[in-house]
């Protein structure tokens, strides 16, 4: 106790009052932000800069205000292509809606929110907060054996990116600071557009966001042809292993049929690959036809389109895992004509309300 | 456990909370265990070398000051200290290169001897430390300084968390009285510590850490690849980054340290404004430059002069700075490239001091301003320059000098640095025309509170934004 007592004076002496200054800067830096906030408001500002949700995945990040804008330009999305890199790549909103309106007469606004390498766990989150978000009528899940598959490459980092975010966590009701400010501050989800700012790469991302497509779809232009050569079937077709936690994700986007209707659509693999599943093409397909009588008494259909040889060649990128923007133009095409085909036959119900009605 | 970081802040206002109840005395001991806790963090292996180091140089302190001894065996033992705790910082600090290089010359001839076994880590802060206890050896020896009666004291001059890191280094025959004597934190130190926090930051966090990130990942690997005026921007961002990394860094160190009464030395004072080299380097990390200053300059320079006591000493006008830049060199880092800054900044004093010759004596404020402007510039050009071997190998380096010179490539460089380095350059010269680190206390409250709520939004938004460079002089 000894050691506590001391003549000496206490070592803090402040005179009050203090810290005027602080609270006049902090009274500044509240009015600055309350002023930049009104600004972004402005019609003449928000529908020039671009917004995100501070995720590290930058498809998904840029993806959710491109689509606040679509929603808000035309009033309402009718459905989503959701998926990884090959939806991106693989369907063209604007010629499924072409084919589609070509044979109903209804406009169809829809997003593709294809997501490069998300597997089926992140597609099930994603599914579960664009269906609340957007309320689309028509989900469409496009899907390969990857997403399904275990161990895929970048599939669990992605899933991070996306799912730890404080934003996607602040919509999963999971109460965080900074997910709150994203979520109430348009000035901040400008910022966030631009938060890569500082990296080399700025000029070129900057480029990338202002030409974003206003539908999300990515084509793929070929530099240079397919070479059956050099290209190798990946392990989840030559040596398949279900992954439970994909296999609950796609469970899961199945059972957002009720708040919307959904369809899971097989995206198309060359012939050749086929040839390397385990079973062959058969076996391949036996697969598929699995998951078909899995899901569609609950009134979720899967539309597969190995056996149709809907791809020529030339449509497909170099890596075969991808179509390219032609390849791309015919799947697209031959999606809207089933889906009016579907509507009409009243397998599915009309994703777009008549367009006098909706809009 | 970062200084910039939220952990840091939080670590420091708990050992604060508790230091404020507590008198002198005991606020030593807390200070120390905090001190370890901290070092800790980083590495308990980091902490146990820093309490043996400790314990060493404080029993030998007192061989040191034995006035029975002779001077010859003081002399020993000085020499074996020291030995000892240089041998401590270049096992972990060189034995890698020589030892890598020995492998690879071994290789050369035909025998693979392989360096197994010596992936050896340099204790984060040890190259700060070792100085700190040297110069303190040093000083008892020539009854400087008694030696530390108080093994608390001593401890918390080793280890001193705001410190430890990257110093600055500071001389025993100051702290330690300050450590001895009563702390006072009034209004007028809480508001100069809290500028110098903040002011730290921003160098850290709004200026340097984005300069850092816009530097293309290959500029310093081929550089060929670039046009000059490319290169002349990436090289003012990397002196600059650099700079305001380290002043940023001291300049939070010192703001912690004054909350707790405890004042350290500034080591940065604007030193692009340098209008001489050894005014650059009375401006650039001082504490490094004043310990070898005192303990390699001086001592080579009076041992010449002993030969020859005369001004026309050309030995002594070149051998003493070209030492104690190589000194220098070695100690930022391994690697022949290093060697070669040091020799640079050796050559850049060497002719200084060789173009003053035999002239009359003006100091540089005395001089015309246009002949100040100049100066100022040429300095800055050439210590930009030289970052160039201090940043990449040697051969790199080369390219680099020869690329700035092609003028067969003149692609536009970025605009972006700019937003960046011309704030950095108006706090520089907020400072220098004042000649006050603690300019921005005097002017009005309301502009105070202006720049303060700007400083607050620049580190906001540079914290949502894509970054993370660690502290840079943490490497060395």
């Amino acid at each position: 106790m000894k050691l506590l007592r001391s003549n000496d004076p206490p070592t803090l002496q402040l005179r009050f009052p203090c810290g005027q200054t602080l609270v006049l800067a902090v009274l500044i830096v509240a009015l600055v932000v309350i002023a930049a906030e009104g600004i972004a408001h402005l019609p003449f500002v928000s529908e020039r800069l671009p917004t995100a949700v501070g995720s590290r995945s930058r498809v998904f990040d840029i993806n959710i205000g491109l689509m606040d804008q679509l929603a808000e330009n035309k009033g309402g999305i009718d459905c989503i292509y959701l998926g990884s890199s090959v939806v991106l790549n693989g369907i063209n909103p604007a010629v499924v809606s072409a084919a589609y309106q070509a044979q109903t007469g209804q406009e169809l606004v829809c997003y593709n929110f294809g997501v490069l390498a998300a597997t089926a766990d992140t597609n099930a989150e994603l599914a579960e907060l664009l269906v609340k978000r957007y309320q689309p009528r028509l989900l469409v899940f496009g899907f390969t054996l990857r997403a399904l598959a275990a161990a895929v490459t970048q599939g669990e980092t992605v899933y991070h990116d996306i799912v730890d975010s404080p934003w996607m966590a602040y919509q999963r009701g999971e109460p965080n600071l900074n997910g709150w400010l994203i979520d109430h501050l348009r000035v901040y989800r400008n910022y966030l557009a631009l938060r890569n700012w500082m990296q080399p790469t700025f000029s070129n991302d900057l480029y990338d966001l202002i030409h974003a497509p206003e539908d999300g779809y990515h084509p793929f232009f070929a530099t240079h042809p397919l070479d059956l050569a050099v290209v190798q079937p990946p392990f989840y077709f030559t040596d398949f292993v279900l992954d439970p936690v994909n296999w609950d994700g796609l469970q899961r986007i199945v059972a957002l049929q009720g708040q919307t209707q959904v369809l899971l659509l097989e995206m198309p693999v060359p012939d050749f690959m086929l040839g390397s599943f385990e079973d062959g093409p058969e076996g391949y397909q036996r697969m598929f036809e699995a998951f078909r009588q899995e899901f569609e008494p609950g009134g979720v259909p899967l539309w597969t389109t190995s056996p149709l040889n809907l791809i020529t060649f030339d449509g497909w990128a170099e890596d075969a895992l991808h179509l390219n923007d032609s390849g791309a133009a015919v799947f697209s095409a031959w999606l809207g004509e089933q889906l009016a085909a579907a509507v009409r036959d009243g397998v599915l119900p009309a994703p777009a309300l008549d367009v006098s009605l909706s809009r | 456990m970062t200084i910039t970081s939220l952990d840091f802040a939080l670590f420091a206002a708990l050992v604060l909370a508790v230091y404020y109840l507590l008198p002198r005395r005991p606020q030593n001991v807390l200070l120390l265990v905090a001190s370890y806790l901290f070092y800790g963090t980083w590495s308990w292996d980091y902490a146990a070398v820093l309490a043996v180091l400790t314990g060493l140089d404080f029993v030998a302190a007192w061989g040191l000051a034995r006035p029975a001894w002779p001077r010859q065996r003081r002399r020993a033992l000085l020499w074996a200290v020291i030995a000892l705790n240089l041998a401590a910082l270049g096992w972990f600090k060189y034995a890698g290169f020589f030892v890598g290089d020995l492998a690879t010359t071994l290789d050369d001839w035909g025998i693979h001897a392989g360096a197994g076994g010596l992936d050896t880590v340099l204790p984060v802060g040890m190259s700060f430390y070792v100085l700190g206890a040297i110069s303190y050896l040093v000083d008892v020896y020539r009854r400087q300084v008694p030696p530390a009666r108080d093994p608390v004291a001593f401890a918390l001059y080793m280890a001193y968390f705001p410190k430890l890191l990257s110093g600055p280094i500071e001389r025993a025959r100051t702290f330690l009285p300050r450590l001895a004597a009563p702390r006072r934190v009034d209004n007028e130190t809480l508001a100069r510590s809290l500028t110098l926090i903040m002011t730290g930051l921003v160098r850290k966090m709004v200026i340097a850490d984005p300069l850092n990130t816009m530097l293309p990942p290959d500029v310093f690997a081929y550089p060929a690849r670039f046009g000059p005026l490319e290169l002349i921007t990436w090289l003012l961002v990397y002196a600059f980054a650099l700079y305001n990394d380290f002043a940023g860094y001291t300049s939070i160190v010192r703001g912690v340290s004054g909350l707790f009464g405890i004042e350290l030395a500034s080591n940065f004072n604007v030193p692009y404004f340098a209008r001489s080299f050894t005014e650059f380097w009375n401006r650039w990390h001082s504490t490094l430059s004043l310990w070898l200053r005192d303990y390699i300059y001086f001592p080579t320079s009076r041992a010449l002069l002993r030969r020859n006591p005369s001004r026309a000493n050309v030995p002594n006008l070149i051998l003493p700075p070209m030492l104690t830049m190589l000194a220098s060199g070695v100690w930022h880092g391994t690697g022949w490239h290093m060697l070669l800054w040091g020799a640079l900044h050796g050559g850049y004093l060497v002719g200084e001091r060789l173009l003053s010759f035999g002239r009359p004596v003006v100091p540089s404020a005395q001089r015309p301003r246009w002949r100040q402007v100049m100066a100022a510039g040429l300095v800055c050009g050439l210590v930009v320059l030289a970052w160039v071997p201090f940043r990449m190998e040697i051969g790199t380096a080369l390219d680099y000098w020869r690329a700035l010179f092609d003028w067969s490539n003149l692609q536009r460089p970025s605009y972006r640095p700019w937003f960046l380095l011309l704030p950095g350059l108006w706090i520089d010269y907020m400072h220098y025309r004042a000649a006050d680190e603690w300019v921005f206390l005097r002017w009005p409250r309301l502009v105070q509170a202006a720049l303060l709520a700007l400083a607050i939004l620049a580190l906001l938004l540079v914290t949502r934004a894509d970054s993370g460079a660690p502290f840079v002089y943490q490497g060395f």
